[in-house]
């Protein structure tokens, strides 16, 4: 009982031992490429190595959290050697599988990066923490930034336009800003001038000016840090001698750069609160100085004629610029039918151009009223309502047709071609067989009773036909056929039912049987053959004379038989001699 | 006991019958619902200035249409088109093209059917390419596209009539000229007219199709949003697809230009 209890506990023992040694195979690392120097704010490239597992692992990125992390794809870099030594091939497989992800570096120093957590294969691995120098860019005459606001004090909603000039005196790579307020969420931000480029003289100094310009606009009160502007760029420092200098030059690969970061000075915008004394009706927000005009055509029509509205707003800056709200215009809303829905507004020759079908619901109205649009006035420190001038209207009644103006000739073009259009949408359906129910199964309908009939009662017909054919109608030449067939066996059960004395008495039965035969077998007719008949036919069809010759003499000695029986020797023998002959026959004929 | 038994037993009978009974229509209610839908078509159609109004009276035209369909257990390709139309003219693309789809589904060969999803299409969003080969087809294979499978099936009963009777008749006269002409055509449209039974069966069967409903989707690459989308934009309502595969709450979609994504279940039906 011990040595069981001993023998199982090494079995288990020696089972752990095994699965722990295919466990530890898989081992977890972490690493950044260090060949570049890696500055403050800098994208870095961190990958997670899985050896001796082919798969990508789970991590837990969370400890990464601060620094960012997207991933950047995987891939199995497993390598497979085949050595043989002396004939022996041994195969040795290296397991790898590299996850790739891109951290952004924080602030110059030491950076440590934190071990991760990954779960590969359902077992729980941790990487190496990492130690990275954060570099911080050094600064440089050779680069210059200047970042200017239209104005540092402002009203909420007014647009303030932000200039950023960037002065470059020498060669330089990638670059990259850091302006505050381009990502500060107390600002609306929106494109003013794309980056443009210019070769300018700056103090004596030839150098490569980089500008563009964005609209800020606040969005609350208050006084607003826009920190200090910077902008890092990769300087060329100098060159890298190697023996192939020309291809170097003509492209260039062996320029060094060196990262410098240089500041503009720094920002504060005063963003003043707008104020609530005198607040028009309908402001919304429009901060700045605009103006509104309208026009309408046409300006003589009948009740409910469509009459095409243009509204034309400029300024300064149109994107806030919302359509004027025309229901809450008295005189417009309870005098003309407007559709609720809007078409989009557009931009032409620097004004916003919003376009209306309305309809005139009277033939009292004499105008379309003013549209006013009410703005903050930055300038004046007030509110503003700019208006439209009315436009005056001619509205009729609505004509109705007479026959005279039917039959009238004068404006009815006449002769013109009927032309249909054949695109559009037909109209819909009315008659009572919109509710037949019409729904198709292919199984329901193979039995249903209507196409039960139409398929199967044809196929009866034609089966039923087929069967009486095959087994009632047959033609002479399958009858004959059929007699040919059966000719051999008739003829030998007739012969061993021949009693031996009756072939004494009635020889006459065995030449009826033998002319019978060759009667069915050849197609003749028995009562009239003789024994040279027999004889003929049977040479005709097998070409054996021998067996010819004895059937006809055995015929001939029954006939005879009939008149004088006695001298006949005819006995049980000779029917087996005739089934014999009967047999060599069958073998040896044509048909 | 067994009384109280029964007594349980007739409730809940009479509660299932009633439910069935609530849950469909009588061919009065039926005729009612079908005589004011088309009433609120109408006027829909003669609201010309109010967009509001004509709305509301198209939707109340759907709901009815829809009524009965739902609850009257009616398929009918002119009811699913009456309830198009209306879509269409509410100006919800995506439904309008959905029942087109189930209208020509039932009958192929109707003009007004074909007329008005042209029309439908060519108001989407999107334009997707239809592959060449598919026209080619279609119009080499015409009456597997253009007849419905009722007629099909009455074409193939038909021809398969006159197969048996000519052979019938050929085993007791004997060939002739007719009759072998006969024999041969019925024949060959009955292979034509059953394989395209059998592949529109089967394609029935295997190969889902469905129409996108909301006003806009994403299409992912998996079904999930954490996938990238499988589109530069959107995906907008009336987009055909053929249904690859379904997910929970996930549909697996082919263009008709074979590019593919995973909508939300949500935003689509199928047809």
């Amino acid at each position: 009982m011990i040595k069981r209890w001993i023998y199982i506990s090494a079995v288990i023992i020696a089972a752990f031992a095994v699965w722990d040694a295919s466990a530890a195979d898989i081992s977890v690392s972490a690493s950044v490429d260090t060949s570049k120097d890696v500055y403050a704010g800098d994208d870095f490239s961190y990958q997670i190595i899985i050896d001796g597992y082919d798969q990508p692992g789970q991590p837990d990125l969370s400890p990464l959290a601060v620094f960012k992390p997207r991933g950047a794809g995987g891939g199995n870099n497993s390598q497979t050697s085949i050595s043989i030594v002396n004939g022996r091939t041994t195969t040795n497989v290296v397991k790898r599988y590299v996850m790739n992800y891109v951290l952004t570096a924080g602030p110059a120093g030491i950076m440590h990066i934190p071990a991760v957590t990954v779960t590969v294969n359902g077992k729980q691995y941790q990487t190496n923490e990492i130690v990275l120098t954060i570099v911080k860019p050094g600064t440089t005459d050779q680069l210059e930034l200047e970042v200017t606001l239209s104005q540092e004090k402002c009203y909420a909603g007014q647009p303030v336009i932000l200039t950023v000039k960037f002065y470059v005196y020498a060669n330089i790579g990638d670059y990259q800003f850091d302006i505050l307020a381009l990502t500060n969420d107390a600002f609306y931000v929106e494109d003013n001038e794309a980056t443009k480029q210019y070769r300018v003289n700056r103090r004596n100094r030839e150098a490569i000016l980089l500008t563009f310009s964005k609209v800020l606009i606040p969005k609350h009160a208050g006084d607003i840090d826009l920190g200090t502007p910077s902008v890092s760029a990769d300087v060329a420092a100098g060159r890298t001698r190697s023996r192939d200098g020309f291809f170097d030059d003509f492209f260039q690969s062996n320029v060094q750069y060196k990262r410098f970061s240089v500041s503009a000075q720094p920002l504060k915008l005063s963003v003043l609160p707008l104020p609530q004394q005198d607040k028009p009706n309908g402001f919304y927000g429009l901060v700045g100085r605009y103006m509104i005009s309208a026009s309408a055509a046409p300006t003589k029509v009948s009740v409910g004629d469509p009459i095409t509205l243009t509204i034309k707003v400029g300024g300064e800056y149109l994107k806030p610029v919302q359509w004027p709200d025309l229901e809450q215009i008295s005189g417009l809303s309870e005098n003309f039918k407007m559709p609720s829905q809007k078409s989009s507004p557009t931009i032409e020759n620097g004004l916003k151009v919003f376009t209306q079908t309305i309809r005139p619901a009277n033939d009292k109205i004499t105008e379309i009223p003013s549209i006013p649009l009410a703005y903050f006035d930055a300038d004046k420190g007030q509110y503003v309502v700019a208006k439209t001038d009315p436009i005056k209207l001619e509205v009729s009644p609505t004509k109705i047709l007479t026959t005279a103006d039917v039959e009238g000739q004068d404006f009815t073009p006449a002769g013109r071609e009927v032309e249909a259009v054949k695109k559009g949408i037909s109209a819909n359906y009315e008659s009572p067989d919109c509710l037949q129910n019409v729904r198709f199964s292919l199984a329901a309908a193979v039995t249903s009773p209507v196409y039960l009939i139409s398929w199967a009662a044809p196929l009866l017909v034609l089966i039923t036909s087929v069967l009486a054919k095959v087994f009632v109608h047959t033609t002479p030449e399958q009858a004959a056929r059929k007699r040919r067939r059966s000719a051999a066996g008739n003829a030998v059960s007739q012969l061993k039912k021949i009693q031996p004395a009756q072939m004494q008495s009635h020889p006459e039965l065995l030449a009826y049987v033998m002319k019978q035969y060759i009667g069915e077998r050849f197609d003749k007719v028995a009562g009239s053959l003789t024994a040279d008949d027999c004889m003929q036919t049977i040479i005709d069809r097998t070409g054996d004379s021998a067996s010819a010759n004895h059937y006809k003499d055995i015929v001939s000695r029954c006939d005879a038989g009939r008149y004088a029986p006695m001298q006949q020797h005819l006995d049980s023998a000779t029917i087996d001699e005739v089934i014999g002959l009967i047999r060599v026959i069958e073998k040896e004929s044509k048909i | 006991m067994i009384a109280r038994s029964l007594l349980i037993c007739l409730v809940c009978l009479l509660f299932t019958a009633g439910l069935a009974a609530g849950d469909t229509l009588s061919k009065e209610q039926i005729n009612a619902l079908f005589s004011q839908a088309n009433d609120a078509f109408r006027q829909a159609n003669s609201t010309v200035d109010d967009t509001d109004k004509s709305n509301s009276l198209y939707e109340e035209a759907v709901l009815s249409y829809e009524k009965i369909i739902r609850q009257g257990h009616i398929e009918n390709p002119k009811l699913y088109y009456n309830l198009a139309n209306a879509y269409l003219l509410k100006g919800d693309i995506g439904r309008a093209i959905l029942d087109y789809r189930r209208a020509e589904k039932l009958d192929k060969s109707d003009s007004d059917i074909q007329k008005n999803l042209t029309f439908a299409r060519g108001r989407r969003v999107d334009k997707v390419e239809i592959k060449t080969e598919k026209q080619v087809l279609r119009t080499l294979v015409f009456w597997h596209y253009d007849f419905s499978m009722r007629a099909k099936f009455t074409v193939a009963c038909v021809c398969f009539a006159v197969f048996c009777l000519a052979l019938a008749v050929m085993i007791w006269f004997g060939r002739r000229a007719l009759l072998t002409t006969a024999t041969g055509i019925s024949a060959a449209l009955l292979v034509c007219f059953i394989g395209s039974l059998a592949v529109e069966g089967y394609s029935h069967a295997a190969n889902l199709s469905g129409v996108v409903v909301a006003a806009e989707v994403v299409a992912y690459q998996g079904d999930g949003q954490n996938y990238p989308p499988s589109f530069k934009a959107p995906l907008h309502a009336g987009i055909e697809f053929e249904l690859v595969e379904r997910r929970p709450g996930w549909f697996h979609i082919k263009l008709a230009d074979d590019s593919d994504g995973w909508i939300p279940q949500n935003t689509a039906e199928i047809i």
